[in-house]
């Protein structure tokens, strides 16, 4: 995925202002940056969710600036949500099946076909096995804790097999258990995959990612590995502060 | 899964029995499967992708229209008829969606009504072709399949109009059970996340409100033909607040909501009607006020909650 | 030539008054709809309301036109405030649905109650002698009581505006509209807020009604009959748009007014599929938030 000259303002305010950004295939890189620097509305630029002011959007070499969301997923690009977005009243496993239908290309069916169905729940299955979700496949999201609501996020957007997957925070606020159950599914994800992470846990950023962004006020500030990233003073001064954590 | 074939397996066989049971209702147990095919198809729109609308009078009144002016005009032959009657319907589905569709909520409800009122407007201007403000009359249907002849007791005309609702209900159940049925319902669910795993919305919408408005209109068509006369105000707001009113009864988006609502509903009318006239709009107001507060869900969910208590199962 | 041009200006004017009353009628939902997000098919049934308190009080109890149109203002105001205290708070986290169908039950009960009270038939209104008779306003002579719907019109669309960008109570409103979580924890009561102005869309109407009910006669069928013009002057404008309420009002007033003068055949399709039009372009009308 690259990012060129990317921008957005709203009305007065440039909330991202000229970003550049290459993002290969099978990157490991996080996303860090002062909160209100910007990330989560990048992560809506790239997803489609927004259209950019300037600037263009390419998955793969394919322009896709010009995409409404829903197309720019069919092109590879698959998000998870800050703030958790999912079907509330339907089952965890109906909120996959969702994902891997559209995914499949077979969501469109006007008619029930017990076969094709079948596959889907196979698919739907080695999903949640991925994130241990198995045991909740009947019941209602909003039944359910924070921390696996989180693990139902992150299986929507697994169920998608994109090409460029973008997660916002994906373990905020989750139990420590929890948060290693999603990072362990982080970690096994295909290695053609390009992961772009944003993240407050610098321990985190530390484990995943083999290279880092900072964002600070809509700009990129610098970019590198972890450990250039740990050592730049601007950086330092600006985001790690003392206990290295936001 | 299999309560669920048991309980439509129960709906035909209703539609199968009720004439062997009121054998002199015959004529009210028509209107209640037009209406109930009808509710059906809003329910589609209402129920399953989540959206509100107050225009669907005008797909049934076209459709009515269509079918009229087509026995009139050109050929007396009831499936000919009925297929017309869908067309025309799904016709006005295409052009009003494509305006309706882009909007939500209270924009949607006005475009819908605007929708109604024009058509209405131009069925009354029209009166060469549609009769005007008195109706279109004349209208003389051949035999079904050039073998079943409409009779006077109204036996050929339920069984007729049950047969074309038990389709109907076959290809509803079809589209609901299928992976189009669960994308509409994850789009009424969370419109925003099923963009974001690449649903195209508005195209899912577009098709299952076309196909909605082409069941409606041939709910018209049978209506035109079973009572060889089709009215203006089967275009009007009002008829589309009492199909809407009839689905809630029965429950929105649950399956068997139009066939709850409307038998319970077109008696209730029947009755009041003979009773207490003056004071219909107040009893159905506050039925829907007390709908409102105490039973959203409307039968459907009443009777669902009942069985699970009684059961202990799950429907 | 000329008489075209007088023409114009006449009809412009007539249909300024009668945009000036949709403006009154509309307002209320405009803000009940972007504040609450409350859905009120029913807010007709407050104008008709308003309607019939005015010419009753003024029939049988010959109080003078001002001062029934005050009184029934008032009292529709505090009965909306009751209205939103009791059930229409109840509703706001409430699917679509089931808001319209509140306001369909309601618009019902109403219908059956005005019947009952009133009779099926326009109620008839008789202007006080100093609205009836003409009035030179310098670019014509028109009928002095549609000069008083402009004239108070526009007063009422200054006091809305400086009420919503010049008052703390107007400060709360736009608060709450941006934020209700923050609005709260810097100590608005919100809830309070919704019902005042859940309160003042209602006697606004009370009072669209009233005033208008020489261009909109008070009848049963009153809420059903004029829904969809205000609903048409909500939409395009866009929710909680006050200020593009008053323009999209008049505009619509001025076209109908025209449109029933030149094509009275086809008028008011022309008219709904002109409004398609618009909102096929713009479907979420013109400007989203509340501001004058």
């Amino acid at each position: 995925m690259e990012l060129r000259g990317l921008s957005k303002r709203f009305g007065a305010l440039d909330v991202i202002r000229d970003v550049s950004f290459l993002l290969e295939e099978g990157a490991r890189c996080a996303l860090i940056g002062p909160n209100g620097a910007g990330k989560t509305t990048l992560i809506n630029l790239i997803s489609g969710r927004l259209a950019p002011t300037s600037g263009e959007i390419r998955i793969g070499g394919r322009n896709v600036t010009a995409m409404a969301e829903a197309a720019r997923v069919k092109a590879g690009i698959g998000r998870t949500f800050q703030i958790t977005n999912l079907f509330r009243r339907l089952t965890v496993g109906e909120n996959v099946a969702l994902a891997v239908a559209e995914h499949a290309g077979v969501a469109g069916r006007l008619r029930p076909a017990p076969r094709m169905r079948a596959r889907v729940d196979a698919r739907v299955s080695e999903v949640l096995a991925t994130l241990r979700l198995e045991d909740e496949r009947n019941r209602r999201v909003d039944v359910l804790p924070y921390g696996v609501q989180r693990m139902v996020e992150l299986a929507i957007a697994l169920a998608l097999e994109p090409a460029v997957l973008l997660l916002d925070e994906p373990a905020a606020g989750v139990p420590a258990d929890d948060v290693a159950v999603i990072f362990a599914a982080i970690e096994k994800l295909p290695a053609s995959m390009a992961v772009l992470l944003i993240e407050h846990d610098i321990d985190i950023v530390f484990r995943f990612a083999s290279r880092v962004a900072v964002l600070v006020a809509g700009r990129i500030l610098v970019e590198g590995t972890p450990a250039e990233i740990r050592e730049h003073a601007q950086v330092r001064a600006l985001y790690l502060g003392e206990s290295g954590h936001a | 899964m299999t309560a669920t074939r048991l309980l439509d397996g129960l709906v035909i066989a209703a539609l199968a029995i009720a004439p062997v049971l009121a054998p002199a209702y015959l004529d009210l147990g028509t209107r209640i499967v037009i209406v109930a095919l009808c509710a059906l198809s809003l329910d589609l729109v209402v129920g399953y992708c989540g959206l509100v609308t107050l225009g669907h009078a005008a797909f049934f009144g076209v459709g009515a229209y269509a079918a009229g002016i087509f026995a009139l005009r050109a050929s007396a032959e009831p499936l000919a008829g009925l297929l017309v009657g869908g067309a025309a319907a799904a016709l006005l589905g295409v052009l009003s969606g494509a305006v309706l569709l882009r909007s939500r909520r209270l924009t949607l409800i006005m475009l819908s009504l605007a929708t109604v009122l024009v058509v209405q407007e131009t069925a009354n201007k029209l009166g060469w072709l549609t009769g005007g403000a008195d109706g279109l009359q004349g209208i003389s249907m051949a035999p079904v399949a050039g073998l079943f002849a409409f009779d006077l007791f109204g036996r050929v005309s339920y069984v007729y109009a049950a047969v074309v609702l038990a389709l109907g209900f076959l290809v509803f159940r079809s589209l609901v059970d299928s992976n189009f049925g669960r994308s509409l319902v994850g789009i009424r669910e969370n419109e925003a996340r099923m963009r974001a795993i690449g649903t195209p919305v508005d195209a899912r919408l577009r098709v299952a409100f076309v196909i909605a408005a082409a069941m409606a209109g041939v709910a018209g068509a049978l209506q035109a033909q079973v009572a060889e006369f089709v009215a203006l105000n089967a275009l009007s707001v009002d008829f589309s607040s009492e199909i809407l009113i009839m689905l809630i009864l029965g429950g929105a988006g649950r399956r068997y909501g139009a066939f709850l609502g409307a038998p319970v509903y077109v008696v209730m009318q029947d009755y009041l009607a003979r009773e207490d006239p003056a004071n219909w709009y107040l009893w159905i107001g506050l039925l829907l006020l007390a709908i409102v507060f105490f039973a959203p869900g409307g039968l459907t969910a009443w009777i669902g909650a009942l069985a699970q208590r009684v059961g202990g199962k799950r429907l | 030539m000329l008489e075209l041009v007088d023409l114009l200006v006449s009809l412009t004017f007539y249909g300024t008054a009668y945009g000036m009353v949709l403006y009154l009628l509309a307002v209320g939902l405009s803000v009940t709809l972007g504040l609450m997000r409350f859905i009120n098919l029913a807010h007709g049934v407050f104008a008709m309301t308003g309607g019939y308190l005015t010419v009753t009080a003024m029939s049988r109890l010959g109080v003078p036109f001002l001062v029934a149109v005050l009184a029934a203002v008032i009292v529709v105001g505090a009965l909306g405030m009751l209205l939103e205290r009791t059930l229409c708070r109840r509703l706001y986290k409430a699917p679509i649905l089931e808001q319209v169908l509140f306001s369909i039950g309601l618009i019902f009960v109403s219908i059956a109650l005005a019947r009952y009270f009133f009779g099926p038939l326009a109620q008839p209104i008789t202007l006080p002698g100093w609205l009836s008779g003409r009035l030179d306003v310098g670019i014509g002579v028109f009928p002095t009581y549609r000069v008083f719907l402009v004239g108070v019109g526009a007063l009422l669309a200054v006091a809305i505006w400086a009420g919503i960008e010049r008052t703390r109570f107007g400060a709360s409103v736009r608060a709450a509209v941006d934020n209700r979580g923050m609005a709260e924890s810097v100590g608005i009561n919100v809830d309070r807020v919704f019902m005042v102005c859940f309160g003042l869309g209602t006697a606004l109407a009370a009072l669209g009604g009233s005033l208008g009910a020489d261009l909109l006669p008070i009848y049963p069928g009153y809420p059903n009959d004029y829904l969809v013009y205000f609903l048409i002057v909500v939409a395009v404008a866009g929710a909680g748009n006050v200020g593009g309420a008053l323009a999209v009002a008049l505009a619509f007033g001025i076209v109908d007014t025209m449109i029933r003068y030149f094509l009275p055949d086809f008028g008011r399709v022309l008219l709904f599929v002109l409004v398609m039009a618009v909102l096929y372009r713009r479907p979420h009308g013109f400007a989203p938030k509340i501001h004058a």
